[in-house]
């Protein structure tokens, strides 16, 4: 589902504020800059409040927030909902007991970590990162939140690059992002 | 033990925190006894302040010191201390507990809040990656921008580098050029200051493209390593103090 189809005034002013960084981090690559999202409080908010909007009421008690732009949108939106937000780490950065769930990235592998006893079973979580492309990283979040019984209610990014599929990698759980970014 | 701190929300933003485990000077600390934990998961209680019977104090102000005092306590029993991470003798401060902990959460953010909200602030800018936690909320807040200073080549546009000093070697940190502009005013966040060389980097990058850097914002000190020293002339406000 994807909030732009349903044309929320705010979307416009949220998609003109993402800038389009050609060719990093290599050849080819459009990538999506949200720092200059960030550089303008009233988008930065109507981000943060469109999905408060969704969330809030729906019983959720955890935000797991992707590292490093995962943690700038998880917190406002748990802070809003009352619920706990849990950074999802790359590995050696969580000092704690962790669990790790790795995952292939197009040349190699990576490795997502999580807290020990951060994620009870049954609780209802969110997962929430700045962009799905391919969506590994986002199967490695869920991952990792089911293994400790944690039920995953939704993904929810800023942005999506439909073309790359990373929709259909999410065995089944529904993504909601606010802005397609598809190349003409 | 661990000091709770935090400076008195109605005085001026100052130079420097009282010697006093404080909410003024008027209340003298009495020490808590750390009860028994495993070794796994050190924590310490905070000082707790008390007001001395010969004060006088008006109810009013007293009741919002005493407010104060419980959020800082809880904050400061939130955060869990780790031993010999990421190597032997450094007790690491884990505040991805206080995050589980919503009141606390949203208490330590109030707490920035309150102080910098009527402050003029137009860009928090917050260091990577825990600084990323705390500095947004408190933009959303206060209505400012905020700004990620990064670790190399993370940020795609044109950026200006620092280069600050580790224990052994150094590291640079990043931030885009037009973020910010001369004249801006601005916070710089992270969870912790240590030995001062990140938030010293990142206050020569703010002033290097004209911004003014009003105050360093942090939840925990470490004040044996003194990294206050290394912020020039500029004032840092802290919630929690704790053993390096």
């Amino acid at each position: 589902m994807s909030a732009y189809k349903d044309q929320d005034p705010r979307l416009h002013g949220i998609k003109t504020k993402i800038r389009v960084v050609p060719d990093f981090p290599k050849s080819g690559i459009m990538f999506q800059d949200i720092t200059t999202l960030l550089l303008d409080p009233k988008a930065f908010k109507d981000t943060i409040d469109l999905f408060v909007e969704r969330y809030k009421g729906k019983n959720i008690s955890v935000v797991a927030g992707i590292e490093a732009r995962g943690f700038i949108f998880g917190p406002p939106i748990a802070l809003a909902i009352g619920a706990k937000f849990v950074p999802l780490r790359k590995p050696k950065k969580l000092p704690g007991k962790v669990i790790s769930q790795e995952y292939i990235l197009e040349y190699g592998r990576d490795c997502l970590e999580m807290h020990v006893g951060a994620v009870e079973p049954g609780e209802r979580a969110l997962v929430v990162d700045d962009l799905i492309a391919t969506g590994g990283t986002l199967c490695a979040a869920m991952d990792l939140l089911e293994r400790v019984g944690a039920e995953v209610v939704e993904c929810a990014c800023v942005i999506e690059l439909p073309e790359l599929k990373g929709r259909e990698r999410l065995n089944g759980k529904p993504l909601y992002v606010l802005v397609e970014y598809i190349e003409i | 033990m661990r000091v709770v701190c935090c400076s008195n929300s109605s005085l001026a933003v100052t130079a420097t925190l009282p010697s006093f485990p404080c909410l003024g000077p008027r209340f003298l600390p009495r020490i808590a006894i750390p009860i028994s934990i495993p070794s796994s998961a050190i924590r310490f209680l905070p000082l707790r302040s008390t007001a001395s019977p010969r004060q006088i104090t008006t109810m009013a102000s007293k009741n919002a010191q005493d407010q104060q005092d419980s959020r800082l306590e809880s904050i400061s029993s939130a955060i869990r201390v780790i031993p010999d991470f990421p190597k032997p003798g450094i007790m690491f401060q884990d505040i991805t507990t206080l995050l589980l902990d919503t009141k606390a959460f949203k208490d330590t953010i109030d707490l920035f809040v309150e102080r910098y909200r009527d402050k003029n602030i137009s860009v928090v800018a917050g260091i990577e990656a825990r600084g990323f936690i705390f500095g947004p909320p408190i933009a959303l807040a206060i209505g400012a921008k905020f700004v990620p200073m990064r670790k190399p080549n993370k940020l795609p546009g044109e950026v200006i580098s620092e280069e600050y000093s580790l224990e052994y070697g150094t590291d640079k940190m990043e931030m885009h050029v037009g973020a910010v502009q001369p004249g801006d005013r601005a916070l710089i966040i992270d969870d912790l200051i240590a030995t001062g060389g990140t938030l010293g980097a990142a206050i020569k990058l703010l002033e290097r493209v004209g911004v003014h850097v009003v105050e360093c914002a942090c939840v925990i000190e470490l004040p044996e390593l003194k990294g206050r020293d290394r912020l020039g002339d500029k004032p840092l406000f802290v919630l929690v103090k704790g053993m390096a």
